[in-house]
């Protein structure tokens, strides 16, 4: 992937930016809270995924 | 996510691919391999060698997110070995018996539908192998052992067990003894995925040092002003960037239907190299910090590992570039 953070000036299709945006702001939202408890516990509600 | 329209997927080319599948490593390495475990693997099998039929039986449904897929090849006594896979095929009338167990299985507990290789013909034989889907729930299928893992511990890793499973012919992708050949196609494509893992892996690593060393004060500066870590930074930075130009070569010839069996191998070898180096170089930029469990860089160094393993170690990639480049 094109480092869209670090590269801004870049340019690339759209549907590019739009997954980035899209997985980046998920990620954010849904992962990251639960990053560590998730290894910790060795365990991921199917749901989640 | 590759998956045409037509078949309840996106549509979208690698290139998005592994932006997807990087963006998620960057925050969560876990995440990521599963993604990529089930598109890459699971539903591109399907896709790539299922009759149209079978592609709208099972694919709508692992597209949404409905169904979770598996994929196994891998065995207790084969990994790369996979020509010598003890897992049988019988076929008796119209149906096949699965008897055997796979193992080291991303989602081989939870995974709703799985493709399983197995063994119809002599061991050795590169035509004595055929796939199927399996279905959760179908007799005889069950899941055995989850592995306790160093890292990527999200993500479920798990033996499948089959006794005296029944199939039908149906469930059959593509001809008989085809399956070995498939699957070496499937792991063509398999590798870009690891290789987008590695670099979202690197990545967090790399970001979460950019920011401690700038943050960390000692003998009254930031460490980043010290060479010692500015040039760390410097050599992690390039060697990042040299592994996504790797992989985004290898992706726009998937696009264009080229063989990646030599570029993919390349990209895989090289960025996961890079990430378990990058990911080693940000424990060490921390600290004593780094090896506590409160910043993030404790986790990309285990998750790490993993890929200079999973769909071939980088000893086999390296066999897999020589081959290639003996030609």
């Amino acid at each position: 992937m094109i480092d869209f953070e670090l590269h801004p000036e870049i340019k690339t299709s759209e549907t590019q930016r739009m997954v980035y945006e899209a997985a980046r702001d998920f990620a954010a939202q849904y992962i990251k809270p639960h990053v560590m408890d998730w290894d910790e516990a060795q365990f991921l509600k199917k749901q989640e995924l | 996510m590759l998956i045409p329209e037509t078949y309840g997927g996106s549509g979208m080319g690698y290139h998005e691919y592994v932006t997807l599948i990087e963006t998620l490593s960057v925050v969560d390495p876990s995440i990521g391999l599963s993604v990529a475990a089930h598109n890459s693997l699971c539903v591109n099998h399907i896709y790539t060698f299922g009759n149209e039929e079978q592609r709208l039986k099972w694919l709508p449904d692992l597209c949404s997110g409905k169904c979770i897929g598996a994929w196994g090849l891998t065995e207790h006594n084969t990994g790369s070995d996979a020509k010598n896979m003890s897992t049988t095929a019988r076929k008796e009338g119209d149906h096949w018996v699965l008897n055997g167990t796979k193992n080291f299985i991303t989602h081989g507990i939870s995974g709703d539908i799985a493709v399983v290789i197995a063994r119809d013909g002599e061991k050795q034989d590169n035509r004595g192998m055929t796939a199927f889907v399996v279905e959760r729930g179908t007799p005889g299928f069950s899941a055995g052992k989850k592995e306790n893992k160093l890292g990527m511990r999200a993500s479920e890793t798990a033996e499948m067990v089959f006794d005296q499973c029944v199939i039908p012919d149906e469930n059959r992708l593509g001809p008989v003894g085809d399956g070995f050949i498939q699957s070496m196609k499937i792991l063509d494509g398999g590798r870009i995925s690891i290789a987008a893992l590695s670099l979202g892996t690197a990545k967090g690593a790399y970001r979460a040092a950019v920011s401690y060393s700038q943050e960390r004060k000692q003998f009254g500066k930031p460490i980043s002003s010290f060479q010692g870590i500015s040039f760390k930074l410097a050599e992690m930075a390039t060697e990042i960037e040299a592994a996504t130009l790797l992989t985004q070569k290898a992706a726009e010839m998937k696009n264009q239907n080229l063989n990646v069996t030599q570029q993919g191998a390349m990209a895989k070898l090289f960025a996961s190299e890079v990430c378990v180096k990058v990911s080693s170089e940000a424990v060490q930029i921390h600290g004593g910090y780094g090896f506590t469990k409160d910043f993030p860089v404790e986790k990309f160094y285990r998750d790490s590992k993993l890929c200079t393993i999973g769909e071939g170690t980088s000893e086999i990639q390296k066999l897999v570039i020589s081959r290639k480049i003996l030609e």
